[in-house]
């Protein structure tokens, strides 16, 4: 470890960033363990030779530990479309089964605006999603302004599109077993998804 | 070195820092900080070091290198990196290529440099 209580308290900053990273990027436990434990030897080796923790992992840490992850790739592909077929399904189905309880009337459906505006905040979680995946072959301002986009679009859809709507009913008629099934299909794709990140894998 | 300069070293290693990699694990087995220490003795300065991260996860992947832990003397276990047989030939096929690049290369390189009138003139 560093001596310094400074250069340990860099270091483990870094890590944690990366390793917030990682989690946020969905690699499994297991890898982010290693990468953690990996990079926190480099650090305290090359701090211990009298080099900044900047000569490691450069100035923006996002974008080194996003190229890092994109190196498991392969396997992050079978996570990216657990995540896909859980969030569809399971959107689909909640908003079937909730209609009539957001609606607050007896019968099924749910209100046109609260409809398109959970949709359109699903496409905007989605494109955010996206920008963090190919985070590495971005620039820092490049991934801002793209963030920033992606909130201003959803924004204004909100404003120009949602609003106009209003309460008119948008019936999402779906029969109880493919609700059950939509639902099934989703909490099995995201049970999936957190076991993979959880088993040891190395 | 200018920063043009640099970024043209970064773009021509790129393509061959993963043999040098092969080619440090093939003396013997080596830990990250290890190798970038190798690399930069080497002096292939503009190599920066949390690169060689992503590129060892690709050969470890590509059954090129394998890792295994090693607990180290009063500190965090380290994980070191091994050539596998595979790696061993695709370093030797990597070593071809690159003398066969790296020759045709300085061989037009070096020739201008001496005389400028044998590129104009054929």
């Amino acid at each position: 470890m560093a001596e310094h209580p400074a250069h340990a308290a860099e270091i483990d900053e870094a890590v944690r960033k990366a390793n917030s990273h990682w989690l946020k990027s969905g690699l499994p436990r297991a890898q982010r363990r290693r990468k953690a434990e990996e990079l926190t030897d480099h650090l305290d080796a090359a701090v211990a030779d009298g080099r900044h923790v900047s000569d490691v992992v450069g100035n923006d840490i996002v974008a080194f530990a996003s190229e890092w992850a994109q190196a498991d790739r392969e396997r992050n592909w079978v996570e990216a479309a657990l995540f896909l077929v859980a969030n569809l399904t399971l959107w689909v189905g909640l908003l079937a089964l909730l209609g009539p309880l957001i609606d607050g009337r007896e019968r099924s459906g749910m209100p046109a605006d609260v409809a398109l505006a959970v949709e359109l905040a699903i496409v905007a979680a989605f494109a955010v999603w996206l920008v963090r995946w190919f985070r590495a072959q971005l620039s820092k301002q490049l991934a801002v302004v793209l963030y920033c986009l992606i909130t201003a679009t959803y924004l204004a859809s909100i404003l120009v599109v949602v609003r106009p709507i209003g309460q008119r009913d948008l019936d999402l008629e779906l029969s109880p077993v493919v609700v059950g099934v939509l639902i099934a299909v989703g909490l099995a794709a995201q049970g999936l998804s957190i076991w993979r990140k959880r088993t040891d894998r190395t | 070195m200018s920063a043009d300069n640099e970024a043209r070293a970064s773009r021509l290693m790129r393509g061959i820092l993963d043999a040098c990699l092969l080619a440090l694990t093939s003396e013997r087995d080596r830990y990250g900080y290890e190798l970038a220490a190798a690399l930069h003795d080497a002096g292939l300065l503009t190599v920066k070091e949390g690169s060689i991260y992503p590129l060892l996860s690709r050969l470890e992947r590509r059954g090129l290198l394998e890792s295994y832990r090693t607990p180290a003397t009063g500190a965090p276990p380290r994980r070191y990196y091994r050539i596998t047989a595979a790696g061993q030939r695709e370093l030797a096929s990597a070593r071809t290529v690159w003398r066969e690049v790296a020759g045709g290369v300085d061989a037009t390189i070096g020739r201008s440099e001496h005389d400028p009138e044998d590129i104009t003139h054929g």
